[in-house]
């Protein structure tokens, strides 16, 4: 756990140390440095409008990580609030596991667009977009978590007791679906790092210009033979975000089995 | 039995439907503007020229009243034309459906088989090499395919040299991203039937161990699979996206791209519709793969 730990945390500290670490802005863009390889002054080189690749990397960062982890915080939240209401009420239970049913069927991408458009062009549009995306997947494999646990021989025993719905959630479920809740939020903050660079790649990000991990391997990859560099820092970049987030997530689930 | 149980997969799939070009439909009216007005806006034509082409296509007509046309349509089967080129929206969805479909259906076939080789060879190999391919599985599946495509990309500028419009490109992305994921899937339920207790009495019997695997532990394995691919398959449809953009192949995903950032309501309308039917599809052949491995499966379908 200590390598990809140490990834993740090195990634951060580094984007919010980005104005410390890195003396240019992500936006300038001078016409008289145009696609330098890496140097002393420019440690990851720069781009085809002579932007600092470093600096660009790292506020990119800074925004990409926020938004996929606050994305990801509403996603995990609002999972674990709805599926506790409809374990306890079982009117709730209807109609989440309809609605969770519907949504399912519907491919993921089109659901974030459509909810991306409609929320607006700011990042709270994204954050809202990528994160009410995933819950639909998460509540239905915590149902299925839970249900696994209610239908133990010992929760049965215990609900012949006279333990109450409310009492066996508390107990039993939360601590048997905890390690699912810590590894499926790591797989949702992997995948929403991953879609948030997909839609600057595509161009659908609301703030079109503004550093971007996708955004900026998808203008590189025009000059990717003469400037490598632009296409290699942040490919690596959106890897070792990845790659640590998952990681620490397997884990995590592997120290509860 | 049966057949009630198709009733309720019809049924099912007509309220997905609605649904979701209910969703459509609502959501791209609630956004100002379209691509019909601004193309005829830009050109410069006069007020009483859009005013003619937007009553042509029935968008001067109340809100409720387009929506219903819209439902009736798509009942007889026409989708309307595109508001951006005026082409029937059938048309454009028929090449971009064979094209995704030849896309996505070939790399899922490559992907099966080799996913399928990859356990064998990983069920037989010492655990190092085990964990060294599960976790390069859980990697390659969860990376971007535009990040796997864009050194797919590189590496063909440099070295490969295939051309560009080859198909071989984008199916090769797709195939390295969807044998990360089956091979995942099979791996883990591999891991689990490999403890259970039909698979230890097989063994017991002294049969060679590709028989057990073969015979006990790969058809249960494939049903897990085969119902974690249903979903995901369909899935593919709409997020090629990116690979279909990346490597400017005409896809299905990079039409309602278009379609939506446009505001072109009835080709969105079409393209959602089509894949909602093409996934539902997969979702109820995986179903029904699974139940004809497992006839145990049978009343779950």
């Amino acid at each position: 756990m200590r390598l990809p730990a140490a990834v993740l945390i090195l990634m951060v500290l580094a984007c919010l140390a980005a104005p410390v670490i890195s003396p240019y802005s992500p936006d300038e863009t001078r016409p008289e440095a145009v696609s330098q390889p890496p140097s002393s002054t420019h440690w990851l080189g720069t781009d085809y409008l002579g932007r600092d690749v470093l600096a660009r990397l790292l506020y990119g960062g800074q925004r990409t990580l926020f938004v996929a982890g606050a994305a990801t915080l509403l996603a995990a939240l609002s999972s674990v609030i709805l599926v506790t209401a409809s374990l306890v009420v079982p009117f709730v239970a209807g109609i989440v596991y309809i609605v969770a049913r519907a949504v399912l069927a519907f491919p993921m991408f089109i659901f974030v667009l459509l909810l991306l458009l409609v929320a607006g062009r700011h990042d709270v549009g994204i954050i809202l977009a990528l994160g009410l995306g995933q819950v639909a997947g998460f509540v239905t494999l915590l149902r299925v978590q839970a249900g696994i646990t209610l239908s133990r021989d010992y929760v049965t025993a215990s609900a012949a007791l006279g333990a109450t719905r409310q009492h066996l959630v508390h107990t039993h479920i939360r601590r048997d679906t905890w390690p699912t809740v810590m590894w499926y939020t790591s797989v949702i903050f992997a995948y929403t790092i991953g879609s948030m660079a997909t839609l600057g790649f595509l161009g659908i990000d609301p703030q079109p210009g503004r550093a971007e991990w996708g955004a900026m391997l998808a203008e590189a990859r025009y000059t990717a033979v003469v400037a490598p560099w632009g296409v290699l820092a942040p490919a690596s970049a959106i890897a070792g975000a990845i790659w640590s987030v998952q990681r620490i997530g397997v884990l995590i689930h592997r120290q509860h089995l | 039995m049966i057949q009630r149980r198709l009733l309720y997969e019809a049924l099912q799939l007509f309220i997905t439907t609605w649904l979701a070009v209910t969703i459509v439909f609502l959501l791209l009216r609630a956004m100002p503007g379209n691509i019909l007005v601004a193309q005829l806006e830009e050109s410069g034509a006069s007020a009483e020229t859009i005013a003619a082409a937007v009553q042509q296509f029935g968008l001067d007509k109340a809100l409720h009243i387009q929506y219903a046309d819209s439902l009736l349509n798509m009942i007889r089967g026409t989708f309307g034309r595109s508001l951006s080129s005026g082409i029937p929206v059938g048309m454009l969805l028929q090449q971009r459906v064979v094209n995704s479909l030849i896309m996505v259906g070939s790399a899922f076939m490559l992907s099966s088989i080799t996913a399928g080789l990859v356990a064998w060879l990983a069920h037989q190999s010492a655990p190092i090499y085990q964990r060294l391919i599960d976790a390069a599985c859980a990697v390659i599946f969860s990376l971007p395919a535009f990040w796997i495509g864009t050194l797919i990309l590189m590496l063909n500028l440099s070295t490969l040299r295939v051309p560009q419009s080859s198909l071989l490109l984008p199916v090769t992305v797709l195939w390295l991203q969807m044998t990360g994921l089956i091979l995942t899937t099979l791996r883990q339920s591999l891991t689990i039937l490999s403890g259970e207790a039909h698979v230890a009495f097989a063994r017991s019997k002294g049969l060679p161990e590709h028989y057990v695997f073969r015979r006990h532990i790969l058809p249960m394995a494939a049903i897990m699979a085969a119902s974690v691919m249903g979903n995901h398959l369909a899935v593919l449809m709409g997020s090629t996206v990116s690979v279909e953009v990346l490597f400017g192949q005409p896809g299905l995903g990079s039409l309602l791209l278009k379609a939506v950032l446009e505001r072109d309501y009835f080709t969105a309308q079409g393209a959602v519709v089509v894949i909602v039917l093409l996934a539902s599809l997969f979702s109820f052949t995986a179903r029904v793969i699974t139940v004809w491995i497992d006839p145990r499966l049978r009343h779950s379908l």
